[in-house]
């Protein structure tokens, strides 16, 4: 009886502290893209979840016609599994789902690379990637 | 009664390949880190005996343009999955040429359903029956062999 719950204290310790640590591998991601926004507006005050959640949803129609938009792939519900166009399962987009997004610099750069060439046919601005980061934050 | 003689086809070809061990391993062989992660992150992870080096290089090289997706790499990734790719594509001389049988010399496949040999096995399937639910994509092989 002591044992497990000693156990369990360790447990949730450890699984508290693996989540404070991604959640500031993503304040940096979110750090760095603030700092590119306001580089390149010097207007650019805060990212914002509203702005985000519309991107999400939006049809853009300038991307590649099998892609238009990234609720192709993702879905319009964040916290619902995607899917991409082969088929394979994607995890959710919302952090209170798959709490490790957002936290690895190197994938998240390219799948925005990727993706917004697919759905916008255009990179994607620093604000509109924290946007879209800070309203999955926030989901 | 022509739907019936093809829907038994259909069975019986599927419980072979079901059944066949060569099918279930040969499915997933590819143990190529790199092309395991950056493949896989979006569909199955094709065996490159499938394709002749040159399909792989006209694949890798326009990764921007991927069957109707960006799927671009960094350049370091992309170079290692090409050479993965290529050193053990269907004419490399250390896999099974059968795959190759019938690709003329002047064509590059463009992919792997184009191949002869795919055409060859799978031309006798109704459209519909790679639209079935858990098919859904002629390029989705697990989808019956496995
Ligand atoms: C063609 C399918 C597809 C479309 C369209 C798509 N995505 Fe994705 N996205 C994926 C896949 C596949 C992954 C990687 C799988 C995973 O991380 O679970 C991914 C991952 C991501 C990631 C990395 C997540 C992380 O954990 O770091 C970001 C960011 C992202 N997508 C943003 C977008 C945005 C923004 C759009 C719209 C402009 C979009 N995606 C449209 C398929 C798609």
């Amino acid at each position: 009886m002591k044992r497990a719950l000693i156990f369990l204290a360790l447990a949730s310790l450890s699984w508290g502290s693996a989540m404070a640590f991604a959640d500031d591998r993503r304040d940096a991601i979110l750090a760095d893209l603030a700092a590119q926004a306001v580089a390149a507006d010097p207007a650019f005050t805060a990212f914002s979840a509203d702005r985000g959640k519309a991107f999400f949803l939006a049809t853009p129609s300038s991307g590649k016609p099998d892609t238009p938009s990234c609720t192709t792939c993702h879905t319009k519900d964040p916290k619902a599994k995607g899917q991409t166009r082969a088929g394979k399962e994607i995890l959710p987009m919302a952090v209170s789902k798959t709490p490790d997004r957002f936290t690895d610099a190197e994938k998240v750069a390219k799948w925005f690379l990727r993706n917004c060439s697919s759905v916008l046919g255009r990179e994607c601005t620093a604000a509109e990637k924290g946007d879209f980061i800070t309203n999955m934050a926030a989901q | 009664m022509r739907s019936l003689t093809l829907a038994a086809l259909f069975t019986g070809a599927s419980a072979f390949l079901i059944s066949s061990a060569f099918a279930a391993g040969f499915f997933h062989s590819v143990k190529d880190p790199a092309t395991k992660k950056e493949c896989g992150a979006c569909h199955m992870v094709y065996p490159p005996a499938l394709l002749p080096a040159r399909s792989w290089e006209k694949i890798v090289g326009d990764l921007s343009n991927h069957f109707g997706e960006d799927a671009s790499l960094p350049d370091p990734v992309r170079a290692n999955i090409l050479a993965y790719l290529t050193q053990n594509a269907g004419d490399s001389g250390q896999t099974n040429s059968w795959f190759m049988r019938g690709v003329r010399d002047n064509v590059v496949p463009p992919r792997i359903t184009e191949m002869p040999f795919w055409r060859g096995i799978h031309g006798g399937f109704s459209p519909a029956s790679f639209k079935r639910p858990g098919v859904k994509k002629r390029g989705n092989c697990l989808g019956c062999h496995s």
